[in-house]
């Protein structure tokens, strides 16, 4: 019998509470009592700490499992590990015989820290998310970052810069110096971001099928003595009750926030990497069978139970064995503090001291960074109980089972009352005067300033880069002319007229996006940015979310395997994204889409190539202007009418697009989102290298089309493209032959201007020289060099 | 009124960048026999207007305490210190100086080698940036969070403490200036002398608290 | 890890480093042998190596200052000496600030401190920047590049928020212009000099992008020319007449395998070693 307990049995519900939050404890009472249950006593301070941490919204899934079990596919015929490990795996090419290239995949949300702390926030997040890949034995070759900020020129407008340029800087910082080179990601400013900002973070790895490594004790510590090694930064009480920070409202400035927020070390990580690599090598050239596993949420005693528990065992820990930091920490902190850059292995015994060496000796662990190092923590055991001990006193004792079984709420849903009204289109207005201001919005604006903060060309093998097409390109394996394909999107402003479709296009969006590099949409993430799911209408617009992006992953599919969808493979859910005044963020699923292109040099930017090439609109332009660019910064309102996925209609446009790319005609290709058509073109054009430029005849959208600025904004999902002139009919063949609409735009001619007439009217004209100025600087005042005012007095 | 005030920041936890500079010093560089010891701080010196001291030091420990390029909670120590200018304030005509935080810099003396029976001194050594236009920024992100309170000059840099074995206080300047100045690969650590300058900003005698 | 480095090129890994992998591959596909050396193997092993290349990173976390702790390890003695003897040196970003301080470049008087690579001026933006950028060959003095001509302009990244060299000492610069020492210099597609940002990408003094030693076997560059081996880690939008060659590999896989623009960096070495 462990000492040290705390007693609930017997209490009344208030002093059970009360002792609860004296602890600060988020559990709640009867989640205390199920404890007692579970253990069949009352619980001691440690395991009390452990179950606080693993019943966590972060950490339990316990609102959002149900849901996202009933609506998310997770099968295919590509899929080699779905959700329910660090990371997603599926394969994506040949590796000899018997074996595959896979893709490692995972995805998360640093919203809250970051709000907080954004340098640090922001950094940490990164930390975490490249860890769940390294700890499947893969090298991490990319991250994305989808970020939402506040209103820059908004009440909360200064405030919303600072965060952004710390978030910016802490990803710098970490990616950077660890070496991963970012691929892409996107920003969006809006007001329902003031008090709760939102950092994602992707993050992308290669390793063969073979060589995955699982995150629990292997098989044959049936047979040998296994141990269990710690290795990484002294442990530490940064990060503790980080999971349940996580998972409640953020308050406001106090410092017990910032009590949650880790301490990220890219440098460390940078080592551990290199050093990790060497461990699993030799592991695998002496035919050693290993489990691995990164630190995350609850620390040490949630990754040894996981570990032990999944693979059938169970484990005895002694804290004594644990590096710490200088301080003195008590048994519940060095249990589940969530100090970073560690990771768990299991090993046999007698592989211990090759493993120690070479942290400790080969790669100095111990001496280049004060206090870490690699050291036996416990033991694996056959028994599945699950043991710590401190002092020589026992501070936790369980069947392993009991710590692992999550728990699981249905929550309540009410459905939204929503009302949007479409405004009425004023005919004085001028296109050619709102485009500027269309242009050099923050949300449109070239992003330059952020993603020239961030190494993108490290590892080398970036073929496309953020800021030159929809998706950023690598050519992951030596050699081979495979490609690999990543995006991530999730607009608010449709979510908020509808969280159905907000999820169901963010799908579609993202697919749309590798699609437009050739690639075929293979997997996808979601990280489901919410409110607080105890209040029914939040868990409606997460209900409807998952239910829009289960849709969208069914009809899409996976385009060349008939019947089969675009399978989710990992992903993360965060709740309680409302800040202090408790106004609940818009409902923000975001999606990121890994793609495979078969041939990555028929992968082209979206600039426009060359004189004479012919530009087209694969799809047409709808009455779609709800929660548009054009509506918000022209009308200033959203409009009712948002873009309805039609997922028949994505997925033939998707598959006309990657045929053409198949075919070599591809020489430009974008897809048209926030802005609409007249916005893709100018981007289009913007980046062209020589200038060129186009004039597009409205009147080829027939008579019965919508007015030019409808046609020009509308945010329809459509793709331009520059196809060689002289194939027209076998375009139109190809295009009859899939079922989808195609406009002609106009011929690029070496004239730089954009022009938009109506036949024999001219509606409008821009010096593509002015655009490219507007956009490029349009996000100066966020994110470029801070001006130096006067002082005020 | 104007007033002058102190910010000192250093690190609640095992300072890396130290740990590094000290073995570099030490063992590296050979400065073993005369280095006792080693710390950091990152600093800014201003000079405010505002009502009173009080007034002043309120402002600026709420805006430093809440803006991580200043302190950060999580991982920093910091001492403020408000100094009245000229006004004397309190009734015995002493200068009111208000303090807050949690660090004493005055004291912080981390021996961490037994200092010998010679003078020992603590050398204070600021690096600034050469042509930088820092000390302007730091200025801005200031005003514009404080309110009622400005700042008018700033200085800021990284300020080394370095407790050495030295007879006199010109024998410690000297002693520091070697460690701190980088001239080749096997002299000096702390600044490249083509972009950074340094000052000895103060120095104190610890010899006698030393032996006490 | 190997034990033996006779023949081939080492890349120092130190602590922090994180481009010495794709170091190793571009020296590899120039045809040359090459391994990662750990900075704490016995230094005796580097004396044997054909050439030493310091690659990009953060050595030491940059603790006190980009490079500084790197140029004062103990493997740097040794690395002195095999510069010296007038062996091939070559520091990439990261390597080109342990090299600076090391005194190993400018070199004008050996191991003394000359020159800094010190935060980036831009006139627009702060901190980190990451862009393709053009350099110019100048001279023939340097060993590193002698498959280049005078005059060549080459595409490379660059990535990185210290790399503005920069001199108290006006003597220093005439002294590098004497000794042609300014061997790659930021510039237009067209290969005209321009002092301000973007062409000159971080303020550096004389556009300086790579400075080697009178000798001309110790060179020190800010970009990354193992990120510009193959012709497929060109972007296709680069400006003057890398485009060409990079689009004509567009549905071209084979192509794309074709050298970059910075191969001939590395490739360099192997006409030194054949004479």
């Amino acid at each position: 019998m462990p000492k040290g307990t705390v007693s609930i049995k017997g209490k009344p519900d208030s002093e059970v509470k009360e002792s609860l939050s004296e602890y600060g404890f988020n559990i709640t009472v009867a989640e205390a009592r199920r404890v007692v249950e579970l253990v069949g006593r009352d619980p001691t301070l440690v395991e009390l700490t452990i179950f606080n941490t693993m019943w966590s919204e972060h950490c339990s899934y316990k609102s959002s499992s149900k849901v996202l079990s009933e609506f998310l596919p997770t099968k295919a015929s590509n899929v080699v590990m779905g959700p329910g490990e660090d990371a997603g795996v599926i394969r994506f090419a040949p590796a000899g015989k018997d074996d595959s290239y896979c893709l490692v995949i995972a995805h998360e949300s640093h919203n809250h820290p970051s709000q907080v702390l954004p340098v640090e926030g922001a950094a940490t997040g990164i930390g975490g998310i490249v860890r769940d890949v390294y700890c499947m034995g893969a090298d991490v070759v990319g991250v994305l970052d989808p970020l939402r900020f506040g209103d820059p020129n908004g009440e909360n407008g200064q405030e919303s810069i600072a965060i952004a340029r710390g978030v910016i800087d802490g990803i710098a910082q970490y990616g950077n110096a660890l070496g991963v080179p970012n691929l892409g990601g996107d920003i969006i400013f809006d007001g329902g971001y003031d008090e709760n900002c939102l950092v994602n973070v992707v993050a992308v790895g290669l390793v063969k099928e073979s060589r995955l490594i699982r995150s629990r004790v292997p098989i044959e510590a049936k047979k040998i003595p296994y141990k269990l090694i710690l290795v990484g930064k002294p442990t530490d009480d940064s990060g503790f009750g980080g999971a349940a920070f996580a998972s409640e409202d953020l308050a406001g400035e106090g410092e017990a926030d910032r009590g949650a927020v880790q301490v990220p070390d890219p440098f460390l990580k940078r080592v551990l990497t290199v050093a990790n690599r060497r461990v699993l090598d030799l592991a695998h050239e002496k035919g050693v069978k290993v489990g691995f596993k990164d630190l995350g949420a609850g620390g040490i005693a949630c990754v040894t139970s996981e570990m032990a528990d999944a693979g059938g065992f169970g484990a005895r820990l002694n804290l004594d064995q644990v590096n710490l930091a200088t301080g003195d920490y008590s048994p519940s902190v060095i249990s589940c503090s969530e100090t970073q850059e560690r990771y768990c292995l299991a090993v046999p015994e007698d592989f211990v001291d090759d493993v120690l060496a070479i942290y400790n000796e080969d790669y100095e662990l111990p001496h280049i960074y004060h206090g870490a190092g690699a050291f036996v923590i416990g033991d694996v055991i056959n028994e599945k109980s699950y043991r710590i001990e401190s002092e020589g006193e026992v501070v936790c004792e369980t069947p392993v089972k009991v710590i692992t079984t999550g728990i699981s709420y249905d929550r309540e849903k009410k459905t939204g009352k929503r009302i949007f009204n479409e405004p009425e289109l004023d005919p004085a207005r001028s296109i050619e005067e709102d485009f500027l201001k269309i242009i050099s919005s923050p949300n449109i604006a070239s992003k330059n300033y952020v993603f020239r903060h961030y190494d993108s060309e490290v590892q080398g093998r970036a073929v496309i880069r953020p800021g030159e097409a929809d998706a950023g390109v690598i050519a992951p394996i030596h050699g081979s002319k495979i490609g690999l394909a990543f995006s991530v999107d999730g607009n608010s402003y449709y979510g908020r007229v509808d969280p159905y479709q907000g999820g169901a296009l963010a799908v579609c969006e993202a697919a749309r996006n590798v699609a437009a590099v050739g690639a075929v949409p293979s997997t996808i993430t979601d990280c489901l940015n919410y409110g607080n799911p105890e209040y029914p209408e939040i868990f409606w617009e997460f209900y409807e979310g998952v239910r829009g992006i289960g849709d969208a992953c069914r009809g899409i599919g996976l385009i060349g395997k008939e019947g089969e969808p675009l399978p989710v493979v990992s992903g993360n859910v965060s709740f309680y994204n409302q800040g202090k005044s408790g106004k609940a963020i818009p409902p923000t699923p975001v999606i990121a889409c890994a793609g495979v292109v078969e041939d990555y040099s028929r992968s082209r930017s979206i600039f426009f190539k060359e004189e004479g090439s012919s530009v087209f609109l694969i799809g047409e332009p709808l009455d779609e202007l709800g929660g548009s660019e054009y509506y918000r910064q022209i009308y200033n309102t959203s409009g009712a009418n948002i873009p309805q996925a039609d997922f028949i209609r994505e997925r033939n446009q998707i598959k006309t697009v990657i045929d053409m790319h198949g075919l070599g005609w591809i020489r430009a290709c974008h897809d048209i989102s926030q802005g609409g058509l007249i916005t893709a073109l100018a981007e289009m054009a913007i980046g062209a290298n020589p200038a060129l430029g186009l004039t597009v005849d409205l009147d080829e959208f027939g008579r019965t089309a919508l007015e030019p600025e409808k046609l020009l904004f509308s945010e329809t999902g459509n793709f331009v493209v520059e196809l060689p002139g002289g194939i027209e009919r076998e375009v139109l063949a190809l295009c009859a032959r899939n079922r989808v609409k195609l406009f002609r735009l106009g011929q690029l001619v070496s004239r730089p201007k954009l022009n938009i007439t109506a036949g024999n009217e001219r509606l409008a004209t821009w010096d593509i020289a002015k655009l490219r100025d507007l956009y490029m600087n349009g996000c100066r005042g966020i994110f470029g060099k801070q001006e130096r005012r006067i002082s005020a007095r | 009124m104007k007033a002058r005030a102190k910010l000192w920041v250093k690190l609640k936890v095992t300072d890396l960048v130290v740990e590094t500079a000290w073995l570099t010093l030490t063992e590296k560089l050979e400065f073993g026999d005369i280095l006792y010891g080693l710390a950091k701080y990152s600093c800014w010196f201003m000079t405010c207007e505002g009502k009173n001291s009080e007034v002043i030091i309120n402002a600026l420990d709420r805006v430093i305490s809440l803006d991580s390029t200043f302190t950060n909670q999580n991982k920093h120590k910091y001492s403020l210190v408000v100094e009245g200018e000229g006004a004397s304030s309190g009734e015995d005509g002493k200068e009111a100086v208000l303090r807050r935080g949690d660090l004493q810099p005055e004291k912080d003396f981390p021996f961490r080698a037994e200092a010998g029976s010679a003078g020992v001194y603590a050398c204070d050594c600021m690096i600034s940036e050469l042509e930088s236009d820092k000390d302007k920024s730091y200025a801005d992100r200031l005003n514009g969070k404080l309110g009622g309170v400005s700042v008018s000059e700033m200085r800021a840099g990284l300020v080394w403490r370095m407790i050495v074995r030295a007879d006199g206080k010109d024998d410690a300047a000297e002693k520091v200036k070697k460690m701190a100045v980088t001239r080749s690969r096997r002299e000096g650590l702390l600044l490249n002398p083509h972009y950074q300058e340094f000052e000895i900003i103060s120095t104190v005698n610890l010899s006698k608290r030393s032996r006490d | 890890m190997q034990d033996s480095f006779s023949g081939k090129v080492a890349v120092i890994q130190f602590p922090g480093v994180n481009c010495e992998s794709e170091s190793v591959r571009a020296v590899r596909a120039a045809g040359l042998e090459s391994e990662i050396f750990r900075w704490n193997m016995p230094p005796q092993l580097l004396g044997e190596a054909l050439a030493v290349i310091l690659p990009g990173g953060f050595s030491y976390q940059d603790r006190i200052r980009a490079g500084v702790v790197a140029a004062k390890d103990t493997i740097m003695d040794k690395l002195s000496d095999f510069a010296r003897d007038g062996k091939p040196v070559l520091g990439i970003c990261n390597g080109a600030q342990v090299l600076v301080e090391a005194g190993f470049i400018p070199g004008l008087h050996w191991e003394k401190i000359d020159l800094a690579l010190a935060p980036n001026v831009m006139s627009d933006r702060e901190g980190y920047y990451c862009n393709w950028v053009h350099v110019r060959a100048e001279g023939n003095n340097c060993l590193w590049m002698n498959k280049y001509k005078e005059g060549d302009v080459i595409p490379l990244p660059i990535a990185h928020a210290e790399g503005r060299f920069v001199t108290k000492d006006e003597d220093i610069i005439n002294d590098m212009h004497k000794n042609n020492q300014i061997v790659l210099r930021y510039c237009t597609e067209v290969g005209d000099l321009d002092s301000s940002f973007p062409v000159n990408p971080n303020g550096s003094v004389e556009n300086a992008a790579g400075i080697c030693n009178p000798e001309g076997n110790v060179l020190a560059m800010m970009p990354h020319p193992e990120r510009a081996s193959w012709l497929r880690q060109v972007p296709e939008d680069i400006s003057g007449k890398w485009k060409t060659k990079r689009r004509n590999a567009c549905c071209r896989p084979e192509i794309m395998e074709d050298e970059g623009p910075g191969l001939a960096f590395f490739a360099s070495l192997i006409r030194e070693m054949t004479g």
